[in-house]
């Protein structure tokens, strides 16, 4: 982690000062039953030495101590209500908050194109990160604002109640708060690496375990049982080393920071055991010093802990910027209605109608890959209804240019026109009703397969098991235990690699698009499933839509059917008509 | 309650050879707890000397001791957590190396089952949460309770009274905050399963991002987050609620404490019973009382998360190993023959037969390829000559000896395996092929070794020669990992090699380099091959086709091949389509 860059120091500001306001009136309603929760200590502070000095009598014209007593009690008690509503208040902001960073992030990840589209991030691993980490820390930080507001006030009525009682003696205990802020920024950083190092070696035992577990197989083999174990055995003393480095800074940080209380409560008496033997300073005056510097001496903590959070802020607003539209970080706070407070159910898109089947061409239409490769001047004509088949080596670019076709593979060049007319952004432009996709290696979630097949589309029982049986796929879904209620995905019931295939293709072909793409449908289908499929997918294009169908396959099964040959080699496309022989 | 008792004995086991160093950490942790308790002590004795108008030297000499005893306090604190830390990761990582080498010693199967992230989980997570339960526990729980109980007393010595009701009242308040914790429990739980949810979804959505973007599914994924996030939403406002609870209760409690304290001091004062600094001292121990009373709390938790650990740590200890060794006979020098006697395997776990019946003679020096489909029993019958499963019935008799005689450093020091995936260690390029030293060979035989197979290029161009390290930025390519591998295998001169041929991605130069080396290998040694794909069984010199776990056919490969009935020539047939298309 290197210090951000100075033009971005605004940025994490930006966000917080954005988050404020997408819910202002709970954030300010939240950020003032807090202040008054800060600002009770100052009052208790003042009733214990009211209280101190009723007891021995130095009360001028002050409280009774019952009266004084009375008043605490009230003031601890409204304390407890104070944090009480303000828990109450801030859980729902906090939720609310996580939610809105999350779902503005995830719309510009999930758009199909347009102006809120962010850039596609590669890596759903570190992309998760964003979502559950840096989320948390810019809320975490504009959190903090409230707490050092509120620290800070109190800070200021103390010193000024304390300045009365004793101008010099305030300025003298004031000193050590700041120099106690200055060595624990200093430790902090010092424990912030010690915490690294310690982390690096605790992932060297893992990765070793991990290791081990991985080749167990080579590792018992090879009898080196005895040497792994001594090898872990290294690296637990190395870990042990960092532990230990560790926890004990992390306890000189956390001594200072007690001390600091002690060691300022031992100035008062230094200084003013001349004025306490003159009766000039009363028991009560030392109660309130000993009450306000134990909660001054939290300050330094606080204002750095809000440090700390700023710093990762910058981080985390940088992070979250990469996946929104324009690099963008403010687009993370837009504010947008949730549905939060009781169970939700999202609305069923209503449906459009199907266009007709579209003549869609390609002129000198290219692909740049980040890693070279890709596709390049591609002159392509897909005319209405017709069938063509895409087929080549592995790697040779075929699936890089269907995706490239449906705006799914970045960085594009050249013109695809749609009937004709120009299309501009091809994200957009080739989603349901006019265009579905099955991809070479499809993703169901974790949800009902009615859900996944439909994707919250209204569609009719009939439409669903029409493409069911379409997609070779009905006699799979009478044998799962719930039909098409059962739950799929990562967390459901696991789908072979061919029930994958025919589920996409069950999906794709549910959306009733005016155009089908299909990227190696194939793979993992033996022959006899394949024909059945390609078979039932022929005799649905009979009916009244006969779409536009570009497929990605190998198979004699849809060469037979081919309107067109597309050949990609290396990126290069030759077109053939219908009827050229089979080059095997 | 049986794991209950078997944690804590697992603590014990652990702690028993630690008594010394446990007796010194009770000495530290006492003077660290009570230390603290003297600062309420000089106060009184500084405010009611300061009234009676004592000497200003003796009110500086008190202040100074109060500032000396604070910084000691800190100090002795510091050592505390020194020693403990010390002590807990020297006992868990006692524990760490016992169950990783348990967890090595277990079968195959046991490993097929436990991914290696679980293991991993079991062994230093696991682990880890005990480390922290010492630590923190001897750090907080127990000098949190040695102050209250030190405070409660010298209360009592002012007042007994006042003591007895401070010790019922710190006993309440305890009970109470516990009690506050456990009924929490459940609402935080479900708090982070409701976040675990949120974050799942969220993973699958972008894992699947293309597949939304594709078929305009984004708002139909996004309104979907929408409804885990309410979920999420409720569940933190129950959770959030049920720690002001818990906060609320803590801090009303220590707030009530401090006031009837002062009550209670007021009183006594009016009766001349005690002097306006005792008065003070009684209300800055009730100001002790709230960190440990609410650490106290917070560890109960920590403490059943390193219960549940332990227990699952022990678990993985009890597990026996399926095989045991025994060594009753040993392994001659040189090429040795194999012999497959009636063997059966089923799995114990659901008696499905694997190998069933094989009898195979392999002799000396021999190249003998095993065929078939997955599941054919091939790799099992592998695996059996390896001995890391033992047949059900029948035996496996290398050189021989039945295996089940032959003890486990002669076995690994015999027969060795090649795969040709290599897993690779954050290591050096030394400890990599001797495995840690497993074969313990010296600098020049290594270097020597690795240029006969091919990678003594590789070897010159490394910046720190047999010392750099693996996996981190120096990469190897998938053929020069494959001749690692054989490296490994052929650092022990076996009598026996296993070879697991799997799909082959190298670039046609290293894939003849492995060959090579493979040939090298081969040389003068009895080998079992297993195909997965029949042009690597080129190099034997009998075919042995298995199907359902018996022999179907055995051979020559030419004479199997120009059988026109053979299964292995449909294989051949079926395979070679397989490649054109």
């Amino acid at each position: 982690m290197t210090a951000a860059p100075v033009h971005h120091n605004g940025r994490a500001t930006r966000v917080g000062v954005g988050l404020v306001r997408a819910d202002l009136r709970r954030y300010l309603l939240g950020a003032a039953i807090w202040a008054a929760w800060w600002a009770a200590p100052a009052l208790i502070g003042l009733l214990l030495q009211a209280a101190f000095d009723a007891v021995t009598g130095d009360a001028a014209a002050g409280l009774t101590f019952p009266t004084a007593i009375a008043l605490l009690v009230a003031v601890e008690a409204g304390r407890l209500g104070v944090f009480f509503s303000a828990f109450l208040v801030w859980a729902r902001w906090w939720a609310r908050m996580q939610a809105l960073l999350r779902t503005n992030l995830l719309r510009a990840q999930l758009a199909s194109g347009g102006e809120g589209a962010g850039r596609p991030v590669q890596g759903a691993g570190a992309s998760i990160a964003v979502f559950r980490d840096d989320v948390q820390d810019v809320i975490e930080y504009v959190d903090g604002w409230v707490d050092l507001t509120g620290t800070l006030g109190f800070a200021t009525v103390a010193l000024v109640v304390m300045a009365r009682v004793d101008l010099a003696l305030t300025l003298v205990v004031a000193l050590p708060l700041v120099a106690v802020f200055v060595v624990t920024r200093v430790l902090a950083e010092r424990l912030r690496r010690v915490r690294l190092a310690d982390r690096q070696a605790t992932a060297r035992v893992t990765g070793l375990l991990g290791d081990l577990f991985s080749a167990v197989l080579a590792v018992k083999v090879a009898g080196a049982e005895d040497r792994a174990v001594r090898r872990l055995r290294e690296l637990n003393a190395a870990r042990l080393r960092t532990s230990l480095r560790d926890k004990v800074l992390e306890q000189v940080l956390e001594a200072f920071n007690s001390s600091t209380v002690d060691v300022t409560i031992g100035l008062v008496l230094l200084l003013v055991a001349g004025q306490m033997r003159a009766g000039e300073f009363t028991v009560g005056d030392l109660a309130l010093f000993t009450s306000y510097l134990s909660w001054l001496a939290g300050l330094p903590r606080w204002a750095g802990l809000v440090l700390t959070r700023h710093r990762h802020a910058q981080v985390a607003v940088r992070r979250m910027a990469r996946l929104l539209p324009g690099d963008d970080e403010t687009q993370a706070v837009r504010p947008r209605p949730l549905h939060l407070d009781r169970p939700y159910t999202p609305p069923t898109l209503p449906r459009a109608a199907t266009p007709a089947p579209p003549a869609i061409t390609l002129r000198g239409f290219g692909v740049r890959h980040p890693g070279g490769g890709g596709v390049h001047g591609v002159d392509l004509d897909l005319p209405a209804g017709s069938f063509t088949v895409v087929r080549g080596p592995v790697g040779a670019g075929k699936s890089t240019l269907l995706r490239g076709l449906l705006g799914l593979a970045g960085e594009v060049e050249g013109t695809v026109t749609w009937d004709g007319e120009p299309v501009t952004d091809l994200a957009a432009h080739f989603v349901p009703p006019r265009a579905a996709y099955v991809p070479q290696v499809p993703r169901l979630f974790s949800a009902t397969l009615r859900d996944n097949l439909l994707l919250g589309r209204q569609t009719s029982d009939g439409v669903l098991a029409a493409a069911l049986r379409a997609a070779a796929f009905d006699a799979d879904v009478a044998e799962m235990p719930d039909g098409v209620a059962t739950v799929v995905g990562p967390r459901g019931v696991r789908l072979s690699g061919g029930q994958l295939q025919r589920a996409a293709a069950a999906r794709a072909l549910a959306a009733d698009a005016a155009f089908l793409v299909l990227d190696d449908l194939s793979s993992a289908l033996d022959a006899a499933t394949e024909q059945q499929l390609w078979q039932r997918l022929l005799d649905a294009r009979e009916g009244a839509h006969r779409p536009t169908v570009l497929v990605v396959s190998h198979r004699a099964g849809a060469l037979e059917h081919a309107d067109q040959v597309v050949e990609v080699h290396d990126g290069v496309v030759t077109v053939h008509p219908v009827g050229v022989p089979d080059p095997a | 309650m049986a794991s209950r008792n078997t944690h804590w004995q697992l603590f014990a086991e652990m702690l028993r050879p630690r008594r010394r160093a446990l007796v010194g950490l009770g000495l530290i942790v006492t003077a660290a707890s009570l230390l603290p308790l003297a600062g309420p002590q000089l106060l009184r004795a500084f405010i009611d000397r300061a009234v009676a108008g004592a000497a200003l030297t003796t009110l500086l000499g008190i202040a100074g001791a109060y500032v000396a005893l604070g910084v000691a306090a800190q100090v002795v604190t510091v050592g505390s957590a020194y020693v403990a830390t010390r002590m807990a990761w020297t006992a868990t990582n006692d524990l760490r190396e016992r169950a990783a080498a348990h967890a090595l010693s277990l079968d195959l199967a046991f490993h097929g089952a436990t991914p290696p992230g679980t293991l991993v989980e079991r062994i230093d997570g696991d682990a880890t949460s005990i480390t922290k339960m010492f630590t923190d526990v001897v750090i907080k729980v127990v000098m949190g309770l040695l102050t209250l109980v030190g405070a409660v007393v010298l209360v009592a010595l002012e007042d007994w009274r006042v003591g007895a009701a401070m010790g019922v009242f710190v006993a309440a308040a305890i009970a109470v905050v516990v009690a506050l914790r456990n009924r929490a429990i459940p609402a935080t739980t479900e708090e982070r399963a409701a976040y675990a949810g949120v974050v799942g979804l969220v993973a699958e959505q972008i894992d699947g991002a293309e597949d939304l973007r594709a078929l305009g599914a984004g708002e139909f994924a996004v309104s979907r987050h929408e409804v885990a996030s309410g979920a999420h939403a409720r569940a933190l406002r129950r959770a959030w609620r049920a720690a002001a609870d818990i906060w609320t209760a803590t801090t009303g409690a220590f707030a009530l404490g401090s006031i009837l304290m002062l009550v209670a001091g007021w009183a006594l004062y009016r009766r001349d019973a005690i002097t306006v600094g005792t008065v003070f001292l009684l209300f800055q121990y009730v100001q002790v009382l709230r960190r440990p009373i609410e650490t106290i709390a917070e560890q109960l938790e920590e403490v059943q998360r390193a219960g549940a650990g332990a227990t699952r740590i022990r678990r993985l200890l009890d597990k026996v190993p399926a095989i045991a060794f025994a060594p009753r006979a040993r392994l001659p020098r040189g090429p040795l023959p194999v012999r497959f006697d009636n063997v059966r395997f089923a799995y114990p776990d659901d008696g499905r037969i694997v190998v069933d019946g094989v009898n195979l003679d392999i002799s000396a020096g021999s190249v003998v390829g095993l065929v078939g489909h997955t599941g054919s029993g091939k790799t099992t019958l592998a695996r059996l000559a390896l001995r890391l499963v033992d047949p059900t019935g029948g035996a496996v008799v290398v050189g021989g000896v039945d295996l089940r005689d032959v003890g486990a450093a002669d076995l690994r020091r015999h027969v060795a395996i090649v795969t040709q995936d290599v897993q690779l260690f954050d290591a050096s390029v030394r400890d990599n092929v001797t495995l840690f030293g497993a074969s313990p060979v010296d600098d020049a035989t290594l270097s020597d070794v690795l240029d006969q197979l091919g990678l003594g290029g590789w070897l010159a161009g490394l910046p720190d020669g047999l010392d750099t390290e693996l996996g981190g930025g120096v990469g190897l390519s998938a053929g020069q990992a494959q001749l690692l591998g054989v490296a490994r295998a052929f650092l022990r001169d076996p009598g026996l090699v296993v070879l697991d041929e799997a799909s082959s991605r190298t670039d046609p130069v290293t894939a003849e380099l492995v060959e090579a080396a493979l040939d090298r290998l081969l040389t003068g040694r009895t080998a079992i091959v297993i195909a997965h794909r029949l042009r690597s069984v080129d190099r034997a010199d009998r075919v042995v086709v298995l199907d359902h776990g018996r022999v179907v056919e055995d051979g020559s490969p030419a004479a199997l091949r120009n059988d026109p009935t053979s299964r292995y020539r449909r294989l051949l047939a079926l395979e070679m389509q397989g490649v054109s298309s």
